[in-house]
């Protein structure tokens, strides 16, 4: 260790302090990232892609223009053909995406992957990351060489990433050539993508850079066991006071009937949501973006909350249990409730089959106004594709517009179900039935679906009971879901420290909840948040959002 | 030799370069010389972030705990096991208590959490007897003594490895010698014993006090959502936050590189009070 003098240490320390106590000195020799080209603000705004819906059959249950999704009670019996010829050229074809499944078979071994690849006419190297370490792995990629990124990458929209809106401009493919207004006639399932989920994906730097997964308008939804909250005494139109009630009524012993996982907020979205509070961002009519944190209702739905983690209605771990192990809770009766998107009804009502009743929950109303839902960002993330030339590129685009087939087609037959007689039969109704191979090959484990997927529809194989009552609840909340204005719009300081900001505010309120910080840190811990970027924010949507419409 | 060198130079000499970062708004994917140069901004930012001096406060009340209560169990753990005299039965607790040591902390903190935690065995046992329960694994009163006893009940076996390597240094005909002068068991161990290895503690303690701003990392990730970040943030995952989550690389490294100067820099007081104390030291 090289040797250093007393003088030279104090020196040392006295320049240290010095430029501390001097903050002009510090930032002397700063400069500007100039990431503010992510706005869309002072762009040409390429055209969304032109809508054309696929040909399928017709739901049983109609689709509304509010946003109720198509219900299918039975499966269709004559399946068309969507897509004309094999899309690869016998190349390698390396793909990325997150996961909520266990990881598969290797690709020898894996008779799904097989099928998959041999419709597709490439070879799959799949990097598959389990939904906890996405945010990390994604850290990496993000900072890796350029030319090592897979060629289809699926940016989750379950995280904040930073700086991801920046990543995608410098690194990915620029495929508004491709795909902005007509031309992405040469794609006929990409094209039945609905224009709301291109919307919520959002241009950069007023290009397209990505492929949305379209999802239902319902967004995050409170899970409840059907019957343990019907014993308790839940009832139509219920109140704040009654979920409490019925919250107190039915928790005794080991049994608690709010569930909630680590970083869940206690289920806040829910619960803000009932009290009409806006979820992260609302607009005005003159264009003014104002954050949900700072609205009295928002602060209303974590009071709320405080009280029924202190009457002891939550799960006491709910501050430090995976939503891995709470679905099991779930489904094991220890909790009667658990909050996850909607589009999860599908593992719910098929996991839970003769061991309970799922059902989404209504929301309750607050001082008379009648509660709303979330309302989801109509697309769960993008696919974004790694830079080549063009022959290379329109080929990564025929194998999504493969994986985008929509249902009712044999290729969205093929890739959500696998070979028939191999990984599914058909049930009495036509519904294809998982085998004992499909259980464990399937686009859960190799989770192709991530890629690119079709409009989605309301189905659930063999349960149309379960179709028509969720279509039934998606009737009446549908109409009073409340969306996050900011959506496809962009701001350079949540590109950069929007990531940071959340962690803090998800933080504050966690800890309220928990009862480890009084209610009245919020207002302090919102005027910090808007003071170190929140402010800005607003200023910066504000404009994006003007640029857009 | 080579391949060791080799290590430390890629690995820990090599990559001291990386705290350029610190000067830097660093952008991964613009690279390090794309990215723009801030001077201290990072720095001034980092002094005047409330959280970080929380972080950097919890993380000096947690390793002050640990050198209090920590620091003397291995040692005491292992001239208890210099006085077992039937060999067997020593290297049998020896291997029991270092077991701990190769689970890793998810486990260890499951344990606890299945142990101590609201639905776990002790609540489950106090409220079958009508008792009420208690709240260890939220608490944020509890936190910090509950991680040093984490701590104490994982590596105090593992701790005990050195020092029992010094106490068998120590030569019998000393204890002997003494026996023979009249000496007890107290005599013996407060003037044979103890001079003969407090060389190793004092290098200990030097090396610990190198270390005072690493009191792990995984064991207060996994714990932080429980008890708060008021609580729970040092340093290390501070750095996590701000760097792998937030993406903000140059202030996280800023604040790696503070905690790196801070511990070089008391290394080097710690090995000069012990030079005038008379002791070798980690360095002459």
């Amino acid at each position: 260790m090289p040797r250093m003098s007393r003088r030279t240490l104090l020196r040392s320390m006295a320049v240290g302090g010095a430029a501390v106590s001097v903050p002009g000195l510090l930032t002397a020799c700063s400069s500007d990232s100039g990431d503010s080209d992510v706005s869309n603000a002072g762009k040409k705004l390429a055209p969304w892609p032109a809508y054309r819906p696929a040909a399928g059959p017709e739901p049983d249950l109609a689709p509304t223009d509010a946003g109720v999704q198509a219900g299918y009670t039975a499966y269709p019996s004559d399946l068309v053909k969507s897509v004309s010829r094999t899309p690869g050229d016998g190349s390698t074809v390396r793909v990325m995406t997150v996961s909520f499944g266990t990881p598969p078979k290797p690709a020898s071994q894996n008779r799904f992957w097989a099928a998959v690849e041999k419709a597709l006419g490439v070879k799959i190297e799949y990097t598959i990351i389990s939904q906890a370490d996405y945010q990390k792995k994604m850290a990496t990629v993000m900072a890796g060489d350029a030319d090592a990124l897979p060629d289809i990458i699926n940016m989750f929209a379950g995280f904040t990433l930073p700086r991801e809106a920046q990543f995608v401009q410098r690194r990915a493919q620029d495929l508004t050539p491709y795909l902005s207004g007509d031309a992405i006639a040469d794609y006929p399932n990409l094209a039945g993508i609905p224009t709301h989920a291109w919307r919520d994906m959002g241009r950069i730097g007023g290009r397209i850079y990505g492929i949305p997964l379209e999802r239902p308008l319902p967004g995050s939804t409170l899970w409840i066991n059907q019957d343990m909250f019907a014993d308790a005494g839940m009832k139509e139109g219920w109140t704040a006071e009654d979920f409490t009630a019925v919250a107190r009524r039915g928790t005794r012993g080991k049994t608690y009937m709010l569930g909630a996982a680590n970083g869940s907020l206690f289920g806040n979205a829910f619960h803000s949501a009932a009290h009409n509070a806006p979820q992260r961002w609302a607009v005005t009519k003159d264009g003014t973006f104002l954050p949900a944190w700072a609205d009295e209702r928002y602060k209303a739905s974590i009071a709320f909350q405080t009280q029924l983690r202190k009457n002891g209605s939550y799960h006491p771990d709910a501050t430090s249990i995976s939503q891995i192990d709470l679905t099991t809770l779930y489904y094991n009766g220890t909790v009667g409730s658990m909050q996850d998107g909607f589009g999860a009804y599908l593992p719910k009502y098929r996991e839970s089959k003769g061991k309970m009743s799922p059902a989404a929950a209504l929301p309750y109303s607050v001082g008379g106004e009648p509660g709303a839902i979330v309302a989801a960002r109509r697309s769960f993330g993008y696919t974004v594709l790694k830079k080549a030339r063009k022959e290379r590129i329109e080929l990564l685009l025929r194998i999504l517009d493969y994986l985008a087939a929509p249902f009712g087609s044999q290729e969205w037959e093929l890739v959500h179900y696998g070979v028939e007689g191999v990984h599914f039969t058909r049930g009495k109704d036509g519904s294809p039935e998982f085998t004992k191979l499909g259980e464990v090959e399937n686009n859960t484990n190799l989770p192709l679906k991530y890629l690119a997927e079709g409009p989605q529809v309301l189905f659930v194989p063999g349960m149309p009971d379960a179709v028509r009552a969720l279509h039934a609840w998606q009737r009446e909340v549908v109409p009073h879901a409340i969306r996050d204005a900011s959506f496809g719009l962009q701001s350079a300081t949540n590109n950069s420290q929007g990531a940071t900001l959340k962690t803090f505010l998800d933080d504050t309120v966690t800890g309220i909840i928990a009862g480890r910080l009084p209610l009245t840190e919020w207002d302090a811990a919102v005027k910090k948040w808007r003071s170190r970027g929140g402010d800005r924010m607003a200023e910066e949507y504000a404009k994006d959002y003007a640029a857009n419409t | 030799m080579l391949p060791g060198a080799a290590y430390f130079l890629l690995f820990h000499y090599g990559a001291l370069a990386g705290n350029v970062i610190a000067f830097k708004e660093y952008v991964p994917f613009d690279g390090l010389w794309g990215s723009p140069w801030v001077g201290l901004g990072n720095f001034q930012r980092m002094f005047e972030d409330a959280a970080f001096w929380d972080s950097v406060l919890n993380t000096l009340w947690i390793s002050v705990l640990q050198l209090v209560f920590y620091f003397p169990v291995p040692l005491g753990l292992a001239l208890l096991l210099h006085t077992l005299t039937w060999s067997s039965v020593r290297r049998f607790v020896q291997s029991v208590a270092y077991l701990p040591h190769f689970i890793s902390w998810v486990i260890v903190v499951a344990l606890f959490q299945q142990v101590l935690g609201d639905t776990g065995l002790l609540n489950s046992g106090l409220s079958g007897a009508g008792l009420h329960t208690v709240d260890i694994i939220g608490n944020p009163d509890a936190f910090k003594p509950l991680v040093v006893a984490q701590v104490i009940w994982k590596d105090a076996g593992w701790g005990t490895i050195i020092f029992l390597a010094a106490l068998a240094q120590v030569d019998e005909q000393q204890y002997e010698a003494a026996a023979i002068d009249g000496a007890g068991p107290w005599r013996r161990f407060w003037h044979v014993t103890l001079p003969a290895i407090r060389p190793v503690i004092v290098l200990l303690l030097i090396m610990r006090l190198g270390d005072i701003l690493s009191v792990g990392f995984e064991q207060m990730l996994l714990q932080r959502d429980a008890v708060g970040p008021e609580t729970a943030e040092v340093i290390d995952t501070f750095v996590y936050y701000q760097g792998i989550v937030g993406g903000d690389y140059g202030f996280a490294a800023a604040a790696g590189l503070f905690k790196g100067v801070v511990g070089a820099l008391l290394v080097y007081a710690a090995n000069k009070v012990a030079h005038r104390l008379g002791e070798q030291g980690v360095y002459k």
